[in-house]
């Protein structure tokens, strides 16, 4: 028979400190929490638009905003993904606005002194940039299921290793997000006071995370390999043309031809 | 009929946004309640049509142009209350984004076409609809004219009432120049006629569109329809067609840049100097004054702009939806299913 | 002391927890039991504070619970050392560097002496018999061991009550003999139980009543 300890047996009386600490409650919950943004699936898989065909736009996109230095591309740029992010579903929105534009307000902190010294407007453009490229990674996954995504690579001739390895780490980001929020209200839970070591914790769930996707990771290859995974990965797909690459194409050449009339040609 | 920075006292935009406050809350309060979830990307669709519809300038002989606001179309659609704030969160993209109106004179503007305006033709048009149940289209029609002359008068008073109360020691106004016994006639005379009548054509053109192509849309059922491909289709028109509203090249009653005021002759000569109150007051520069983008064609911007404020008010929507709560059905049992 | 009145949940629309209605009195035992997806994660997470009602009240000792009262950090953090919960994977509650550091954790959020801590400390590692692992990693430790590093963590915090999901899950038989025993030590000093189980054995060694969770969400009381 077990026998509780004296002080176990005995009411706890407690009463917390009056302290101002929220660490645990706010930062390192709300910080970590992002995880869980990536988490998130994609709303419905519409097959409207063919995978690769949206990645090859995906990579204009982001090349021409990258390569931008007027404003006026980037306000056509924001045309085009204001009107997608309509089309996405509001808690959706949710998610993807305030990541994009807390990336955005980042960026300007730290262009800010950029400009401060005197480099001239332009590096403004940074943080709408941060914003639009943001706003188009997130539309597109929303779109897109993660594995037409990696599968599409494949018509790219990506290695096969390198898809492997994207494709794991995508689905772990989902899981790893799913263990950090458990662990975190974990800690939320049994945080009843002031934490005094808060590196110690924060590397300890960190640590600890990274320790487990270590392990889980080491898993998965061994159940692949007792399904008979032998190094050959994804069984080629048919990449069919859809509808909405007709859409694409059009939007292309649309921005393309704005891109050469506002950048190039001035 | 958007009051720029300036033209009124800071003192007066201060009476009408405290004025606003309330309403605002109340707004959102009533549309929390009345208009399900699934409808407040409609509204913000409605929104978007009113931000449409104000971009119309229609040019008026003397070189001043107007356009119809949306506000009553609104109010038959969704309420006066959902119109409302519809309204207001049009205005406020408006000012914030593309200079138009104010953003200190936000709380007037509001209060003229965001509060006045659908209200008055909202009250209207049911009063109308009661006593003449078969003409439904010219209820609206009626309602629409009221509302949009009544809120042109309150612009005009607010206008008015400027150089009565804010003058300097030469008697120079500080901010509008011009007493009532001016500005009301001036704003009058252009929406009793043109603007009155194209506030009439948009909303009586568009509810009948929509009688057609949407019935659905206008039955005030709890649960929303799926806004249809014709909406959309109607909208996509709009945004096509908003550089007509370059055509008019004038300026708006009320709306010129300060430095263009001084060449205004409304008090017989021209006014001659820039009130005081407008040549340090208040600026705030929008993202793109004027519906204008640098470097690309007036018109591209124009359109640009369109689908710019548009998906903003629809986004803006959007997102106010997710904070409602989904009312769950708690009783039926699942299993029975 | 705690007391549920027509609680409704739901996900996404979806109703997770309907009409429940039951109170605890303080000493119950409380056995959850139900189907998989019948909400019993969702009722251990709401009487953790961590979701709230969309309908009905949850009240704890006379205070409903609800999120603005969760935003005061002082009462939150009274209220959850109030309650000790021992979630079903015990890599999820273990993050310190040490088994001892993790067992000092609690006591010193709550701001005991170090005297105080070092015995509670002790007293736990040697009531659980992980006093040789007290140096090594809690990562490290095997799944029994895990376990009961978890439960002496909020030992040493000494809630008044505690909530189990799943306690036996992963154990071996001897684990589960330990643990069966520890429940009943716990429930022969006065602590609240609330056990999530879907072991039968365990409602006949611990004595008390069970709610059982259908899988058409709501709950049904047996003595």
């Amino acid at each position: 028979m077990i026998k509780l300890p004296s002080w176990a047996a005995q009411e706890e009386q407690y009463t917390p400190k009056r302290d101002r600490d929220s660490f645990i409650s706010r930062s390192l919950l709300r910080v970590l929490t992002v995880l869980l943004l990536l988490r998130q699936p994609c709303a419905a898989p519409h097959h409207y638009i063919s995978a690769p065909s949206a990645l090859c736009f995906l990579f204009f996109w982001l090349l021409g905003c990258a390569a931008a230095h007027s404003a006026a591309f980037l306000l056509c740029q924001l045309a085009l993904t204001l009107v997608v992010l309509c089309l996405l579903p509001g808690h959706r929105l949710r998610q993807i606005l305030p990541t994009a534009l807390a990336a955005a307000f980042f960026s300007l902190l730290l262009v800010l002194p950029a400009v401060w010294l005197g480099s001239g407007l332009f590096v403004l453009l940074l943080p709408a940039k941060t914003f639009l490229s943001l706003a188009a990674i997130a539309s597109l996954r929303s779109f897109l299921p993660e594995n037409d995504l990696t599968a599409s690579l494949r018509a790219f001739h990506v290695p096969q290793t390198v898809i492997f390895l994207l494709d794991t780490t995508l689905r772990y980001i989902i899981l790893l997000g799913e263990i950090a929020s458990d662990m975190l209200t974990a800690l939320k839970l049994r945080a009843v006071g002031c934490t005094p070591h808060k590196r110690r914790a924060i590397g300890g769930i960190l640590g600890t995370l990274l320790l487990r996707s270590q392990k889980m990771s080491a898993g998965m290859y061994e159940a692949m390999v007792c399904r008979g995974f032998t190094g050959e990965y994804l069984p080629a797909r048919r990449l069919a043309f859809c509808r909405g690459d007709t859409l694409l194409l059009l939007l292309f050449f649309c921005y393309l031809y704005l891109f050469l009339r506002l950048e190039v040609i001035l | 009929m958007h009051i720029p920075e300036n033209y009124l006292s800071p003192s007066t935009c201060a009476v009408f946004g405290a004025a606003m406050a309330p309403v605002w809350w109340l707004a959102v309060q009533k549309v929390k309640q009345e208009i399900p979830k699934e409808k407040m990307p409609l509204l913000g669709i409605g929104a978007a049509f009113s931000f449409l519809g104000m971009m119309f300038n229609l040019p008026l002989p003397g070189g001043t142009t107007g356009h119809a606001v949306g506000a009553v179309l609104l109010a038959i659609l969704f309420g006066p209350w959902s119109a409302c704030l519809a309204v207001s969160v049009a205005l406020f993209v408006q000012a914030l984004f593309f200079g138009d109106g104010g953003l200190l004179a936000f709380g007037a503007n509001c209060f003229n076409m965001a509060f006045v305006m659908p209200f008055a033709g909202w009250a209207i048009y049911h009063a109308l609809k009661k006593a003449m149940p078969q003409h439904d289209l010219a209820a609206a029609g009626i309602g629409a004219y009221a509302g949009i002359n009544l809120a042109a008068l309150c612009a005009a008073i607010e206008f008015g009432l400027q150089p009565l109360l804010f003058t300097d020691a030469a008697g120079h106004a500080l901010y509008c120049p011009y007493p009532l016994s001016i500005s009301i006639p001036a704003m009058m005379a252009g929406h009793l006629t043109l603007f009155g009548l194209a506030e009439v054509i948009f909303t009586t053109a568009i509810l009948a569109f929509l009688k057609q192509a949407s019935p659905a849309l206008l039955t005030a059922a709890d649960r929303a329809p799926q806004s249809s491909k014709a909406v959309y289709g109607l909208l996509g028109l709009l945004i096509l067609g908003t550089p007509l509203g370059l055509l008019a090249t004038g300026t708006a009653w009320g709306e010129w840049d300060p430095e263009e005021l001084a060449g205004q002759d409304f008090l017989g000569s021209a006014l001659g100097y820039t009130p005081a109150g407008m040549e340090d007051g208040f600026s705030f520069d929008a993202l793109f004054p004027d519906y204008a983008i640098a470097g690309l064609p007036e018109s591209f911007g124009y359109i640009l702009s369109a689908i710019i404020g548009t998906a903003l008010l629809v986004l803006a929507f959007k997102i106010f939806a997710t904070f409602f709560h989904t009312s769950t059905d708690y009783d039926t049992s699942i299993a029975k299913h | 002391m705690i007391h549920f009145a027509d609680v409704c949940y739901a996900y996404d629309g979806e109703p997770v927890l309907r009409h429940i209605d039951f109170s605890i009195a303080k000493g119950d035992t409380i056995l959850l039991r139900g189907p998989n997806g019948a909400g019993k994660s969702t009722l251990l997470r709401m009487l953790n504070g961590l979701i709230f009602p969309e309908r009905g009240t949850y009240q704890f000792l006379g205070t409903k619970i609800t999120a603005s009262k969760m935003r005061d950090h002082r009462y939150a953090k009274w209220f959850h050392q109030q309650l000790g919960f021992v979630w079903q994977n015990p890599d999820t509650q273990l993050f310190c560097g040490s088994v001892a550091e993790e067992l000092a954790f609690g006591p010193e959020q709550m701001g005991l002496p170090a005297a105080e801590i070092n015995r509670r400390v002790e007293d736990a590692l040697a009531l659980l018999g992980l006093g040789h692992l007290r140096h090594r990693a809690p990562y490290t430790l095997s799944g029994g061991e895990k376990k009961k590093a978890a439960i002496a963590a909020i030992l040493t915090m000494n809630p008044h009550i505690w909530i189990f999901d799943e306690p036996l899950s992963a154990l071996d038989e001897k684990g589960q003999a330990f643990l069966q025993e520890f429940l009943q030590a716990l429930q022969s000093a006065g602590k609240t139980l609330i056990v999530a189980t879907h072991d039968a054995n365990l409602a006949q060694t611990l004595s008390g009543k069970t709610f059982t969770l259908t899988a058409d969400h709501e709950l049904k009381l047996q003595a």
